[in-house]
């Protein structure tokens, strides 16, 4: 009999569900991608549902089920953060608590109800479940392990070691100091939404001044942020208002950087990009510090990071650089969304004591949907389109759509967990044509002029056109690393080069997904450079479409011209658009 | 089946299979995944893949056939020869190995010994209440049922029943030449649906079968005790205000449904009149064999 793990996230950000079958993750989806609502916070009912009927199990076949999190403790830190800034905190502490009281404490009674589920719940803590994500799923027998993000129960950075099965967290940084928190409240004061936005502050960052001696907001927040050597930091936190109120930036700090909150949709000045940088900087010298300092008490060349930080690609290009360590490695949803997979490892490795075989290689363990199925959707529908005979044919034609400048929405395979798009649910064009940002934006994407789109690139040819680090880390399969592209091919792939001569680039191995390689392989043999852009498959403000209905949607709703789904081509102008203004017109 | 009613519901089979499909439909094992009923994957997936299982009264297969995917021995037997027939095509056509197809009356106990294995899941719905001996037909089934095994029993319910009865009524009177109503009154039942032999197959089921009954959920309980059955649950829920779900927890899953005592399970029956009109009352008892 084999043994089932369930690991659930939820009531925070980004609940997912992730199965884990004899130590191997079979199954793992973000809520969001069902409910279409981004960030969903609310019990991944959908998500376990997709989890056990990809296995063809049902709850009685789960033998544990692990929560990322201990609650009650969540709560003393709630109650005690309310309870040291009374009265301030009464506004926020009265909208909070009805979540706590019907949610939050009710949560082994919710699983149980919800699931019909009778056996054990085992909770453990946030920051064990972010190292336990990065550390158990590494390919690493021995590494040292750093999570940093906004904040878990009280902790919120932490590092330690991991050595065979087991996780030793060795110091942690607690509420309201917070390195996550801190990037959050500018992202809010920048504009942007908390909890999403982060990585929009992280684009916007190179427009402003990278010079730490000449950057006056640099100067300004090195004010605020008090760094040891060792890495360990702590806040004015006359500064922040996080720990009591929802609005995050205070009026100090408003006054300290010069200016108000930036209303969204407000014209995204100088001084907006200098505070960007600063906040980039600031973050890069604290995450330096720490790295540094894990390094000295592991003594470890390998790191895992996890947590909301580690998805600061910026940073993550630059760490075997400014550090000791010499090998890498972060998971793709290094955010909360993954804990319910370091969850379940935990549970399996460390609890249960079961040898550790597997190494997440890939990302694309969310719902897949056979030829047949596609078919059948498309036939119900009355969708025109015609089918590749061949593999080649496919190929062949996609290549050269791209080449010919056409956006392709490209639907193959299982669905990536993780927030970036990854050759799954990707929409792929052409990097070599200056115009294609714009193209892209115009048609698709509707983004923020500033931020830039990401380039794919097959590992092999990765180090002739970006400074990559070498051996490239697996992290830069996740899209997860920054690095420089090498000066003679910027002019040749404008469209995904930032304004500072980086791209946020994605490498991929044949093993991983050989199709999506060879259609790269095979642009290069048209294009003369094997790099395309991939970008999530998605419009501003929605989650990364899942099912061949939500594709479809996606498609006709926008500019993009061709989409890939499986083996067929649907072309969007040989489509009637008006039914698909309304969703009761179709059936998945 | 000796018995008048047995001839009579025999014949109708032999003329009316069911549930009845187009042959042409099923190309590859995929069709019969992708055309299976939510309720045959939920069976599919509370079914562990080791175990054995017979389908009582399969009909034309469709049932069993996608059983049979994931298992290595999937049984179902019938007593019409042209129900079995369209199975057999079925069977030939798709290559399915692991599943076995055998004309047997339930209400023939020597028939039933007559296969010579006991299984680890029985599955009969939607069979007994068309036998005109429904508990002697699930007696026998038991023959069938491993010690500790696994039982699923579809009816009519007697309440749950009442709206198509009356459905039935309007059909074969009033509306008698009207196929307009009559296809909204199937269409209740089934959805739109393009397959118009599955339609017909589900039409005659229903509205023309020669023979039913409709039983209550507190006479299957005491089926189930006078046979050393333990109760699990009722789809649909026999406890009001019940919100589990099926697809996560299955069926045979015995943490939540409370055991069904009479006020209980008289207020649910009430609210089948209007929950399970669209259909037909139609219920399934779950249950395991205690020794």
């Amino acid at each position: 009999m084999s043994t089932y793990i369930l690991g659930i996230s939820c009531y925070y950000h980004d609940s997912s569900a992730a199965l884990l079958k004899d130590g191997t993750i079979v199954a793992a989806a973000e809520e969001e991608r069902f409910t279409r609502k981004k960030h969903d916070t609310s019990f991944p009912i959908n998500a376990v549902s997709f989890c056990l009927e990809s296995q063809g199990i049902t709850i009685k076949d789960v033998d544990y089920i692990g929560f990322y999190e201990k609650p009650f403790l969540k709560l003393e830190r709630v109650l005690s953060q309310h309870l040291e800034m009374f009265p301030y905190s009464l506004k926020t502490f009265l909208g909070s608590t009805p979540s706590w009281i019907n949610e939050k404490l009710r949560v082994p009674r919710i699983i149980r109800k919800k699931l019909c589920y009778n056996k054990d719940i085992l909770f453990i803590e946030h920051h064990l479940a972010h190292a336990a994500s990065a550390y158990l799923l590494s390919p690493f027998k021995k590494s040292a392990i750093l999570t940093v993000d906004g904040v878990g129960e009280w902790t919120t950075t932490a590092y330690g070691i991991g050595k065979g099965n087991d996780i030793h967290l060795i110091k942690e940084i607690m509420f309201p100091t917070s390195l996550g928190l801190i990037y959050s409240t500018i992202t809010a004061y920048l504009g942007f939404s908390v909890n999403n936005s982060e990585y929009k502050v992280m684009g916007l960052s190179p427009y402003g001044n990278m010079n730490r001696k000449t950057n006056i907001y640099y100067q300004k927040l090195k004010k605020v942020v008090d760094v040891k050597e060792d890495g360990s930091y702590r806040f004015d936190m006359s500064y922040f208002i996080y720990h009591y109120a929802d609005r995050m930036p205070s009026k100090k700090l408003c006054r300290l950087l010069g200016g108000p909150v930036r209303k969204p949709g407000e014209e995204l000045t100088q001084r907006h990009k200098d505070i960007a940088a600063a906040l980039q900087m600031v973050l890069e010298d604290v995450m330096t510090k720490i790295l540094n300092h894990v390094h000295k008490v592991t003594k470890q060349d390998n790191i895992v990071l996890a947590g909301g930080v580690a998805l600061n690609s910026v940073y993550n290009g630059k760490i075997l650089r400014n550090t000791k360590f010499k090998k890498i490695w972060i998971q793709p949803d290094a955010g909360d969304g993954g804990t319910s997979m370091g969850v379940a490892s935990y549970i399996y490795h460390t609890l249960l004591g079961k040898k550790r075989e597997f190494v997440l290689k890939d990302a694309y363990l969310g719902p897949s949907y056979s030829t047949k199925h596609i078919k059948s959707f498309l036939d119900k529908n009355e969708i025109k389109y015609s089918e590749f005979k061949t593999r080649e044919e496919l190929l062949k034609t996609t290549a050269k759509l791209i080449y010919e400048n056409n956006v392709i929405g490209w639907f193959q395979g299982g669905m990536e967990i993780g927030p970036r798009a990854l050759g799954a649910r990707s929409i792929l064009s052409n990097a070599c044509n200056p115009e294609m940002k714009e193209i892209l934006n115009l048609k698709v994407k509707h983004r923020e002029k500033f931020r830039p789109f990401a380039p794919v690139v097959c590992e092999d040819d990765a180090l002739k056109y970006f400074d990559c680090d070498n051996p490239i880390p697996e992290a830069t399969d996740f899209m997860l690393m920054v690095y420089p592209i090498k000066k003679q091919w910027r002019t040749k792939i404008p469209s995904v080069t930032h304004v500072d001569g980086s791209g946020r680039l994605q490498t991929i191995r044949r093993g991983q997904n050989p199709l999506y390689y060879d259609l790269i392989k095979e642009f290069g043999r048209l294009s003369g450079i094997p790099i395309i852009i991939n970008t999530s498959f998605n419009i501003r403000g929605e989650p990364i479409v899942c099912t061949p209905y939500d594709t479809y949607k996606c498609m006709m709703g926008t500019g993009i011209d061709y989409l890939v789904m499986d083996n067929f081509l649907i072309k969007r102008d040989h489509n009637s658009r008006d039914i698909w203004d309304s969703e009761k017109y179709a059936t998945d | 089946m000796a018995t008048k009613i047995g001839e009579k519901v025999q014949n109708f089979y032999n003329k009316t299979p069911f549930p009845d499909y187009e042959l042409d439909k099923f190309n590859s094992k995929d069709d019969l995944v992708i055309s299976a009923y939510p309720f045959a994957k939920i069976l599919d997936r509370s079914i562990p893949q080791n175990a054995t299982v017979i389908d009582v009264g399969t009909g034309t297969g469709q049932l069993s056939a996608f059983l049979s995917l994931r298992r290595k021995c999937v049984w179902g037997i019938d007593f019409s020869d042209s129900s079995l027939n369209k199975a057999r095509q079925l069977k030939e056509k798709l290559k399915l190995d692991s599943w076995h197809l055998k004309k047997v009356d339930i209400l023939d106990s020597k028939q039933i010994e007559a296969i010579g294995m006991k299984f680890d899941y029985v599955l009969c719905l939607g069979v007994l209440h068309h036998t005109g001996n429904a508990y002697g037909g699930f007696k026998n089934i038991l023959r069938l049922l491993k010690p500790k095994g696994y039982i699923a029993v579809g009816l009519y319910n007697k309440m749950g029943r009442v709206p198509l009865k009356m459905r039935k009524t309007l059909a074969k009177t009033i509306f008698k030449d009207n196929n307009k109503v009559k296809d909204w009154f199937i269409r209740m039942q089934i959805g739109d649906v393009e397959d118009k032999e599955r339609a017909r197959g589900w039409w005659n089921d229903q509205y023309l079968h020669p023979h039913e009954t409709s039983h209550t959920i507190g006479e299957v309980l005491r089926w189930f005790k006078k046979n050393n059955i333990a109760y699990y649950q009722t789809v649909p829920a026999s406890t009001p205000f019940y919100q589990g779900n099926l697809e996560i927890a299955g069926v045979w899953n015995d943490t939540n449904e409370a055991y069904p005592n009479f006020p209980i399970r008289a207020y649910n029956q009430i609210s089948w009149i209007w929950k399970t009109h669209h259909e037909g009352g139609y219920w399934i008892t779950f249950g395991r064999r205690e020794n």
